[in-house]
């Protein structure tokens, strides 16, 4: 889908991303990242373009995170949208998620 | 596991036009009990449902706009608003535009246009008229609000005097955790509008802590499911009730446990250092972190377990998304509804039609193997199936019937706003009664008959009751009284509209008749009270003096008539001058499958509806005499006209006609019908022995001139399409057992061809 692309260890989200694009959301960040061979390295993640997220979504970054940092990698925000900073702040997560 | 948007989206907009609904049903039954607390709970409950499912489905503008109408209903909760009947009237202006707003969203139009400023401003103006000034310190009169805690030492009399309402001033401490939330996403919540609202009441201090360690490995999680669990702490001057309703849905799928100080000097005063919870706080800490009962933060839960209770018994009354129905859900009651598209019960009830007719096809092999092999075990064998398969198609036929019966009540609350829009139009006032409610009607028919009703109303009001002027002076009560009543009649519904108004004039409306030429000064003479208010049915006849958008255009009762009639149901009135008009709707309890009697017209098979036929009988011919040119037969007394169907039809033999007799003939098989040749058609006259079946059309009896009868049999109707759906003697088809098609006559259709026919032959003669 041409809202979320995949290209030199970045994952750049578009759009309107809400709990109907979740399952969409974890499928491509597993696809990718599991056809990555060099797991021990930084991702990144673009949301520059995104207009809404929410907490679905939220979880899956967590989750994805959790996934990238258990194989010796890192994940890490390259761009941020006002509406995943707003989230992030409602759930007092900027610091603790390790998102920001 | 994916959603389907489109399936979400019907779903969220049928629950909110449920919504919209109970929303007006409670602002009407407001305006009769302004007073009543728990209408006025229950109203702000269904508006804060409005306004939290549209923002969770992105309509902001609706959401927006419900939040004005929420607040203002939040003031009445609080008793700080009088109810009154313009606060009413702005509201449900709000609801009419936030309804055109739906219907926008959910035909995927833009409604950024619409401009809200206005009501927003009324319902402004109208909170500010209303407000109650009270003094503070004087003892609070207002409406008692049964959520506020009882502090543990202080014993609570009996019975319990209204508590008084906690100062705003005040402030309480909050501590707030969610947890087991697992099936929030599930139900369409997300956990940021409930922050964002505890943040909106937070006067000081709000903070949360987000727990998101069970979140599992990307390969491991599910989507949907919500792994967050939340700590809350603010200070808010808010009630602990108007905390609970924030986390009235949350806590139908989670374990939210609120606790709360009870503070009533200003926070400011009596906590210095509210502790703030630290950022991140690792898991044993979390533990310590939750509610400790020597805290002292909930002073008595009961009444919030009580609130919970009811929020969660709300929740389950509400129709859940479909796949809450597939997923586990926390009590089993969820799985007693099912919400289903009308289309899929329709193709349940169109098989059973045809499994009806299939099963008919059966009984007449059995009765057919009966006569050739009567004493053959294979008979027996499959008679005894054939009876086993009627008992089962019949309880089928029963069960699928029954789902889709509605209650009328349904139907009826939407005229309430009727009622009190028209009303007040006209400057009239009228109490509407509604009756019998529950009585249950076939889905189909009750849309159907919808607004035929809505007519009958509307003319009720405007013709028949009485300005309040008219009626004092008349020694009846100022408010005129409409009743509306539903009941079971054999197997019809009988629906009464009835008013205590004027009446129906009928010198007025023979002089109407007179005047457009539909009968002469000579003829009005003639006719009954009866006949005269037939009148009112006809197309254009209006008595009103002045026409209004309201009715007196003449274009009502005939539509009332002819809707009611295509739903094979039938009217009747009756009226006693300065009494009042009482309206007699009666209708199928189904339309779908009904017992028919097939009678035989030359080669023809035709079905006639059993509930219109009362009998049939056997004339001699010389017994069929003509009346002013009308062929009658005198039964028991009554002259009843008769109707001879082969000449409405038309049906004359052809060539064709006649080369199948010919065939038939050569093969002498048995048939199922009496055939008889198209030449011996010509000689139905001659036939010393007419049968008739005697139908009943409105308040009229007539017969109707068949060749045969053969039996009684449940049939399916279908519609008939193309150039024969204008053809109105015939309401459907049905398919008969042996794949042949039976065309189905309706009475009243007929009985107005055969007069037509009647007028055309005299006028050639």
């Amino acid at each position: 889908m041409e809202n979320l692309t995949y290209d030199n260890n970045t994952f750049a989200l578009r759009g309107k991303l809400t709990i109907y694009k979740a399952n969409e959301v974890k499928q491509f960040f597993l696809a990718n990242y599991s056809a990555e061979k060099n797991k021990e390295t930084t991702f990144y993640l673009d949301l520059a373009h995104v207009n809404e997220i929410d907490s679905t979504i939220l979880q899956i970054l967590l989750s994805l995170k959790k996934t990238v940092e258990n194989n010796k990698g890192q994940l890490k925000l390259k761009k941020s949208c006002s509406s995943f900073d707003s989230l992030l702040d409602l759930y007092n997560l900027g610091v603790t998620s390790g998102l920001r | 596991m994916g959603y389907d948007e489109e399936q979400m989206r019907e779903v969220f907009f049928q629950e909110m036009h449920d919504v919209f609904e109970h929303i007006d049903s409670c602002i009407l039954l407001l305006e009769k009990k302004p007073n009543d607390i728990e209408i006025i709970r229950n109203l702000f409950r269904e508006v804060h449902t409005l306004k939290g499912s549209s923002g969770v489905f992105g309509l902001r503008e609706i959401s927006d706009l419900t939040h004005h109408a929420e607040d203002l209903l939040d003031n009445m909760r609080e008793g700080k608003i009088k109810p009154h009947e313009d606060v009413f009237s702005v509201l449900l202006k709000c609801f009419d535009r936030l309804k055109e707003m739906m219907a926008c969203a959910r035909n995927k139009q833009d409604f950024s246009g619409f401009e809200n400023q206005d009501l927003i401003n009324q319902l402004s103006e109208v909170k500010n008229a209303f407000t109650i000034i009270c003094d503070p310190t004087a003892p609070k009169s207002h409406i008692p609000l049964t959520l506020v805690p009882t502090p543990a030492a202080q014993p609570t009399p009996a019975p319990a005097p209204p508590a008084p309402a906690q100062p705003r001033t005040g402030g309480h401490e909050f501590h707030i955790s969610i947890t087991n939330a697992d099936q929030l996403f599930l139900t369409g919540l997300d956990p940021s509008p409930i922050l964002l609202n505890c943040r909106d009441i937070a006067t000081e201090e709000f903070t949360v802590v987000t727990h998101f360690a069970q979140i599992p490995m990307l390969d491991e999680m599910e989507s949907e499911h919500c792994y967050f669990e939340f700590e809350i702490r603010f200070f808010s001057s808010a009630q602990p009730r108007e905390v609970e309703d924030i986390f009235e849905f949350a806590m139908a799928v989670s374990t939210v446990k609120i606790g709360f100080s009870t503070n009533k000097a200003p926070v400011s005063e009596t906590v210095a250092e509210p502790a703030p919870l630290p950022t991140r706080i690792p898991e044993m800490e979390l533990q310590s972190a939750k509610p400790q009962p020597d805290l002292k933060l909930v002073p008595d839960l009961k009444p919030i377990a009580e609130a919970r209770a009811l929020a969660q018994k709300l929740a389950l009354q509400k129709p859940l998304p479909p796949l809450l129905l597939l997923n586990k859900t926390p009590t089993a009651d969820l799985n007693e509804f099912v919400r289903m598209k009308k289309e899929r019960l329709t193709q349940l009830m169109n098989l059973v039609g045809e499994l009806i007719t299939v099963k008919n096809l059966f009984v007449h092999l059995a009765l057919h193997l009966d006569q050739t092999l009567p004493d053959s075990d294979i008979t027996r064998g499959f008679k005894e199936g054939v009876a086993h398969i009627t008992r089962l198609s019949s309880r089928l036929q029963e069960s699928v019937m029954k789902a889709r019966m509605v209650p009328v009540g349904s139907v009826f609350t939407k005229y309430t706003r009727l009622v009190r829009d028209v009303s007040k139009k006209l400057n009239k006032k009228v109490n509407l009664v509604i009756e019998g409610e529950d009585t249950e009607l076939d889905k189909t028919v009750s849309e159907a008959i919808s607004d035929p009703i809505m007519h009958l109303i509307r003319n009720c009001i405007d013709h028949g009751i009485e300005t309040p002027e008219v009626r004092r002076q008349r020694g009846k009560p100022e408010t005129g009284t409409l009743l509306l009543k539903a009941s079971y009649e054999g197997h019809n519904v009988k629906i009464v509209a009835k008013d205590d108004g004027n009446g129906v004039d009928t010198e007025k409306v023979k002089a109407k008749a007179i005047e457009f030429g539909l009968i002469t000064k000579e003829q009005a003479q003639m006719l009954t009270k009866k006949d005269i208010i037939e009148f009112i049915f006809h197309s254009g006849f209006s008595t009103a003096v002045e026409v209004s958008d309201v009715s007196g255009r003449g274009v009502g009762l005939d539509v009332v008539r002819n809707s009611i009639q295509k739903s094979c149901g039938s009217i009747f009135v009756e009226t006693i001058p300065g009494q009042g008009t009482e309206f007699k709707i009666l209708l199928p309890l189904s339309l779908a499958v009904v017992e028919a009697l097939l009678v035989g017209i030359g080669e023809e098979t035709y079905a006639i509806p059993q509930d219109v036929i009362i009998e049939t009988v056997r004339v001699d011919q010389v017994d069929i005499m003509n009346l002013n040119s009308q062929p009658s037969i005198n039964l028991r007394g009554e002259v009843i006209p008769v109707l001879k169907l082969r000449e409405v039809i038309l049906l004359r033999p052809s060539i064709l006609d006649s080369f199948i007799q010919q065939e038939k003939a050569k093969n002498k098989q048995s048939h199922e019908f009496s055939l008889r040749s198209p030449e011996s058609f010509q000689e139905t006259p001659n036939i010393a022995v007419s049968t008739i079946v005697i139908v009943q059309i409105d308040s009229i009896k007539a017969g109707i001139l068949v060749d045969a009868l053969y039996w009684q049999e449940q049939i399916m109707i279908k519609p008939l399409g193309g150039f024969l759906q204008n053809i109105p003697i015939f309401t459907g088809a049905c398919i008969m057992g042996n794949g042949s098609v039976v065309l189905v006559i309706e009475p009243k259709e007929l009985y107005m061809s055969a007069r037509v026919v009647d007028i055309k032959s005299k006028r050639a003669a």
